[in-house]
C-alpha cells in the first residue's frame, strides 16, 4: 500500500499535473475574496509543490533552472504590485516585454558569455524577443482572467509537452505545473466568478513560462523554430467571442484556440528531437 | 668544507628531482560510470571525449592527477537517452560543459600499489571532495611503441545529489561509480 503510493507520487503526472492543479485551485478558492493577489498566489502555489517534489528549493548550484525558479517566485509578488499600479496598458507591454527580456538574458548568459558577440546576438535575439512577448502580452491588462488563464494555460501545457521531447523532463515538468497551476485558477474563476487579477496571472505564468520554453532551446534539443508557435498562443485571448456564450464555452473555446499552435510546437519538437527518451 | 657543501648537495638532489608528466592516451583509456535504473539493474555508459596528465615524482613517491571529461561525450548506446543525460535534468553538458576530477594527493608505493587517492570533482558546476581507488599504477616501457607510459585503474562513488543532481530520485541510483582506466605517455 505504502510502496503503492510512493509510485503514485513519484509519477511526473501527479508531481506536475495534479498536485499543482490541486494546489493553486485551493489557494485561488481560500484567497478568493483578495481578487487581485488570488490568481497570482494560486500560480506560485502550483508551481511551488512542484519544484518542491522534483528538485528542491536549494540555490546550490546557481544553473540556469534556478534562475528561472528565482525569477517565478519573484515575479508574483512584483505581478500583483504592478496590477493595481495606475499604468497604461502599452506601457505595461513595454515594461514586461523588457522583463522578459532581461530575464532570458540572464538565464541564458553562461551559454551566450562563451560564444562571439555575433553569435551571441544570433541566437540570444530570437530568445529575447519571444520572451519579451510572451512577457509582455501575457502581462497586459486585459482585466478579463477567464481569457487570460485560458491562455497561459495552454501556453504552460503545450510548452511542457513540447519541452519534454526536447529532452528535458525537468524544464519540462516546470511548465506543466505553471499550466496546470493556471488551470486550476480558472476552474475556481468560473465556479465562482469573481476573481480578479487577469495581468498578475498573466505575467507569473507567462514569464517562466517563456523561459522554460527559451532554455530548453539552449539547454536541451528544443528547436528555436517550436517557439515561432508558442509565441502565437498570447494572441488566442484575444478572438471576439459573443457574450451570451455560457463562461465555460468561452473558455474552452479560448484554450482550445490557444492550443492549436501548441500543437504546431510539440509536433515540431517531435519531428527535430524524436521520441521521449525516458 | 668543500665535501660538506658536496654531500649537501648530494643528499640534496633527490628532493629538487622533477616530477614526470604523462599525457593521457585517449585511445588506450575509458571513463565509465554505473547507475542503478529502478532498482532493476545496473546501467552503464561511458564518456567518449576526455583528456588528463599525471605527474609523478618518482624520488618522493607523489603525484598529482587531472582528468577532464566532456560531459557532452556522454554515450549509453541509446541516443535519445543520451540527449536526456545532456540537459539540466542530469548533466547539464551545454552549462557546464567539462567534467574535472584533480587529484594532488596521489601516492606511488613499491610495486605501484596506491590505494585511495584523494581528490576533488566538479560535476554541474558543484566541486566536492571524492576518493579514487586505485587498483594497481604500472608504470613502465611500452613494448610495442617503447614509450615510457603509465596506467592505474580506478574507481570512484559519488553521491549525484550532492551535486545537485536530483531528477529521477530516488528510483535512480542517487549513487554513481566512476570507473577510470588510464593509460598515458611520458612527455
Amino acid at each position: 500500500m505504502e510502496a503503492t503510493m510512493s509510485t503514485w507520487l513519484s509519477h511526473p503526472a501527479i508531481q506536475s499535473g495534479v498536485a499543482p492543479f490541486v494546489a493553486a485551485l485551493v489557494v485561488a478558492a481560500v484567497l478568493g475574496q483578495a481578487r487581485r493577489l488570488a490568481g497570482a498566489a494560486a500560480i506560485l502555489a502550483g508551481l511551488c509543490v512542484t519544484v518542491g517534489w522534483v528538485t528542491g528549493f536549494g540555490m546550490t548550484p546557481f544553473t540556469s533552472t534556478r534562475k528561472i525558479i528565482l525569477v517565478a517566485l519573484a515575479v508574483a509578488p512584483a505581478a500583483v504590485a504592478l496590477e493595481g499600479a495606475p499604468v497604461a496598458a502599452r506601457a505595461r507591454l513595454a515594461l514586461w516585454f523588457g522583463v522578459g527580456a532581461a530575464a532570458i538574458v540572464w538565464v541564458g548568459w553562461p551559454v551566450l558569455a562563451r560564444r562571439t558577440p555575433l553569435e551571441a546576438v544570433r541566437v540570444g535575439l530570437p530568445l529575447v524577443l519571444y520572451c519579451g512577448w510572451v512577457t509582455g502580452a501575457s502581462g497586459r491588462a486585459s482585466g478579463d482572467l477567464l481569457r487570460t488563464s485560458s491562455g497561459v494555460t495552454a501556453l504552460g501545457l503545450a510548452t511542457g509537452a513540447a519541452v519534454i521531447f526536447g529532452a528535458s523532463a525537468l524544464l519540462g515538468q516546470l511548465a506543466l505545473a505553471l499550466g496546470s497551476a493556471a488551470g486550476g485558477v480558472l476552474v475556481v474563476h468560473l465556479v465562482r466568478g469573481n476573481l480578479g487579477g487577469a495581468a498578475a496571472v498573466g505575467a507569473a505564468a507567462g514569464l517562466p513560462i517563456a523561459l522554460l520554453g527559451a532554455a530548453a532551446t539552449l539547454y536541451a534539443r528544443m528547436p528555436v523554430m517550436a517557439l515561432l508557435p508558442l509565441a502565437l498562443i498570447p494572441l488566442a485571448p484575444l478572438l471576439p467571442l459573443p457574450d451570451r456564450l455560457p463562461r465555460w464555452v468561452r473558455a474552452a473555446t479560448l484554450f482550445a484556440v490557444a492550443l492549436a499552435p501548441g500543437v504546431v510546437a510539440i509536433v515540431l519538437t517531435y519531428r527535430a528531437a524524436g521520441p521521449v527518451p525516458f | 668544507m668543500r665535501h660538506l657543501l658536496l654531500t649537501l648537495v648530494v643528499l640534496g638532489l633527490p628532493a629538487m628531482a622533477v616530477a614526470e608528466s604523462y599525457t593521457l592516451d585517449p585511445r588506450h583509456s575509458s571513463v565509465y560510470f554505473a547507475i542503478n535504473h529502478l532498482g532493476f539493474t545496473t546501467v552503464y555508459g561511458r564518456f567518449d571525449t576526455f583528456a588528463g596528465k599525471i605527474a609523478v615524482d618518482w624520488a618522493k613517491g607523489t603525484g598529482t592527477v587531472e582528468v577532464t571529461v566532456d560531459a557532452a561525450s556522454v554515450d549509453t548506446n541509446v541516443a535519445k537517452r543520451d540527449d536526456h543525460l545532456r540537459s539540466p535534468d542530469f548533466l547539464n553538458a551545454v552549462e557546464f560543459p567539462k567534467i574535472i576530477y584533480r587529484s594532488d594527493a596521489l601516492t606511488v608505493g613499491e610495486g605501484g600499489a596506491a590505494g585511495a587517492v584523494a581528490g576533488q570533482l566538479t560535476l554541474n558546476g558543484v566541486t566536492r571532495p571524492v576518493a579514487l581507488e586505485v587498483s594497481h599504477i604500472h608504470c613502465g616501457t611500452n613494448p610495442l611503441n617503447q614509450k615510457e607510459t603509465c596506467g592505474f585503474d580506478a574507481t570512484a562513488r559519488l553521491i549525484r545529489s550532492d551535486f545537485g543532481i536530483k531528477y529521477g530520485l530516488p528510483g535512480l541510483g542517487d549513487e554513481v561509480t566512476l570507473m577510470f582506466g588510464v593509460e598515458a605517455i611520458k612527455e
